[in-house]
């Protein structure tokens, strides 16, 4: 399979501390990888580089043939990428539904001068997109929920419509921060049943999961981090028996 | 009756300010302290054209737009790059200066005197030199532009403004260029404060700096919060109340000027009962009291 996601010698310092050290991955299409390792190994800030909200101080990061090294969050995400955040951000005081429609990317509503020139299509491409939220929403089974303040939701459909906000700009590849966390388990079922099925929408995927259970079941690939470098990489058992991964975590 | 009328038309006025306003502060949750000035720029541009240019008076109100949301620019481009009670020290600063500029540029604006005897508007041989029909001409501007303002927030691009109020880094994630979204609205909301600035020229036909000082802009906060922030209906009872409410003063017998400084105590007392007890004002949806850190 191509390779989507090439990560090359990515290297972080905040203030003295290493989030990234020489750090380079790849991803390639259709795949799950798997991002493992203790607190503090730099796997969120591997995520903020990616998606552009933190510019890493040296390396290069190539994303479906283009260089996004230096590119501005909203662009990387224009391009392909999807994220969702470790500590859950949704706009809480909109509605389920409102939340999907605002995930849309390149709406024609969206710019000034079309809220009052072409009326007619941006009414079409809102009536389109709406139509297109409540699948989505059907598909995650929120559909009940869709009138409902996205801070009215438990905690697990706060995560999963988060999922669902991700795909609803189609993107290529998608970046989970713990999206199974502190959920209960006939939630984890339900976004892993999800989580499995994008490979064969053509997407690809990371995930950074402390449980190893779900990873060994969705991952193709495992990468343990620590200390912002590459520990160990491979199928999910051989990671969780290499013995250097044993030691960061005995450590 | 003809104090009612005038009554009438500051409200007029001074909905045009308030919802403009709330088209930032109270959608976009950008507090700007520089409101006044824009009112003051729309004011002062269309006064030196009528009275040294003679151009009409619709292309006055056009060219004081554009003045205004290019002015808005000049102030939101570098200000909209800092955040929260940085942003607010930025636009209070712009503010000053504004005041300054048409206070000193005595050769241009007249300094503290002034510019009187700014001509009264005239659309297509109409005009409009009573009290009835400036009125008229209020209503209609003040409709055009909650029209306007209205249109801008049921749109998806103002449910682009609502997510930018509530997480701008999520919002940021979901592919929206967020500093182009602020920068765009602070310019349309400083273009529409430029309308009532030029009604309140055309209307008093004297206007000087002190009408245009950061007690201004404090005053149209004022009506924005209390009102309701994040809802255009919010604004019109505001601009309403707020303006009324000195008035029923001077009914209650107090001499002119005990009434106009009890005027200053109540809206400060009025702003701080609002915060403590009702922040999101009679109807809003927003509060700036609100814990936003996420």
């Amino acid at each position: 399979m191509e390779t989507l996601l090439n990560i090359q010698k990515c290297n972080k310092h905040f203030n003295g501390i290493v989030a990234l050290d020489d750090f380079s991955c790849t991803v390639k299409k259709q795949e799950i990888v798997g991002l493992i390792g203790p607190n503090g190994a730099g796997k969120s800030t591997l995520f903020n580089v990616i998606t552009g909200f933190i510019n890493q101080d040296s390396g290069s990061i190539v994303f479906n043939k283009k260089d996004i090294s230096k590119k501005p969050a909203y662009k990387i995400n224009n391009l392909g990428i999807s994220r969702t955040f470790q500590d859950l951000r949704l706009i809480r005081q909109m509605t389920v539904l409102e939340n999907v429609l605002l995930s849309f990317s390149k709406q024609p509503g969206e710019h000034l001068e079309n809220v009052f020139l072409r009326n007619k299509k941006v009414k079409e491409i809102e009536t389109e997109n709406r139509k297109k939220a409540v699948e989505l929403l059907d598909f995650a089974g929120l559909n009940e929920k869709s009138y409902d303040l996205a801070n009215d939701l438990s905690y697990g459909q706060q995560k999963l419509l988060s999922i669902v906000c991700c795909l609803a700009s189609d993107p290529k590849l998608l970046l989970l921060d713990e999206p199974i966390a502190g959920i209960n388990p006939a939630m984890i079922d339900e976004i892993i049943k999800i989580i499995k099925m994008l490979p064969e929408e053509g997407k690809s995927v990371i995930i950074i999961e402390h449980n190893m259970d779900a990873i060994t079941e969705v991952c193709g690939r495992v990468i343990f981090m620590d200390a912002g470098q590459k520990i160990s990489e491979g199928l999910p058992e051989e990671v969780r028996n290499d013995p250097k991964v044993i030691e960061a975590y005995l450590d | 009756m003809i104090y009612l009328l005038h009554i009438f038309i500051l409200i007029g006025i001074y909905i045009i300010l308030s919802v403009s306003l709330n088209l930032l502060a109270g959608y976009t949750g950008i507090l700007s302290m520089a409101h006044a000035a824009f009112f003051g720029v729309g004011a002062y541009v269309v006064a030196l054209l009528a009275l040294n240019v003679h151009t009409p008076f619709i292309l006055n109100i056009f060219l004081a737009i554009i003045a205004a949301g290019a002015f808005g620019a000049i102030v939101g481009i570098p200000s909209l790059r800092i955040k929260d009670d940085y942003f607010i020290i930025a636009t209070f600063a712009f503010q000053i200066i504004t005041f300054s500029v048409l206070n000193n540029l005595v050769s241009f604006t007249g300094g503290p005197m002034g510019l009187p005897g700014i001509p009264q508007p005239v659309i297509f041989g109409l005009k409009f030199d009573n009290h009835w029909s400036f009125l008229i001409l209020t209503t209609i501007l003040a409709v055009f532009t909650y029209f306007i303002a209205n249109r801008i927030v049921s749109s998806p691009y103002g449910r682009i403004l609502k997510a930018i109020r509530e997480d701008e880094v999520f919002t940021q994630s979901l592919g929206k260029n967020v500093a182009a979204f602020k920068v765009k609205i602070f310019m349309v909301s400083a273009a529409l404060a430029s309308i009532a600035g030029v009604l309140y020229a055309t209307y008093i036909t004297y206007i000087d700096p002190t009408s245009f000082t950061v007690n201004e802009s404090v005053f149209i906060i004022s009506i924005v919060i209390i009102g309701g922030a994040g809802n255009l209906k919010g604004s019109v009872v505001g601009a309403i109340v707020l303006v009324m409410l000195p008035e029923l003063l001077r009914f209650i017998g107090l001499p002119n000027s005990v009434a106009a400084n009890i005027r200053q105590m109540l809206y400060g007392g009025l702003l701080v009962v609002f915060m403590l007890w009702r922040p999101r004002g009679f109807i809003g949806e927003y509060s700036f009291n609100r814990n936003n850190e996420k």
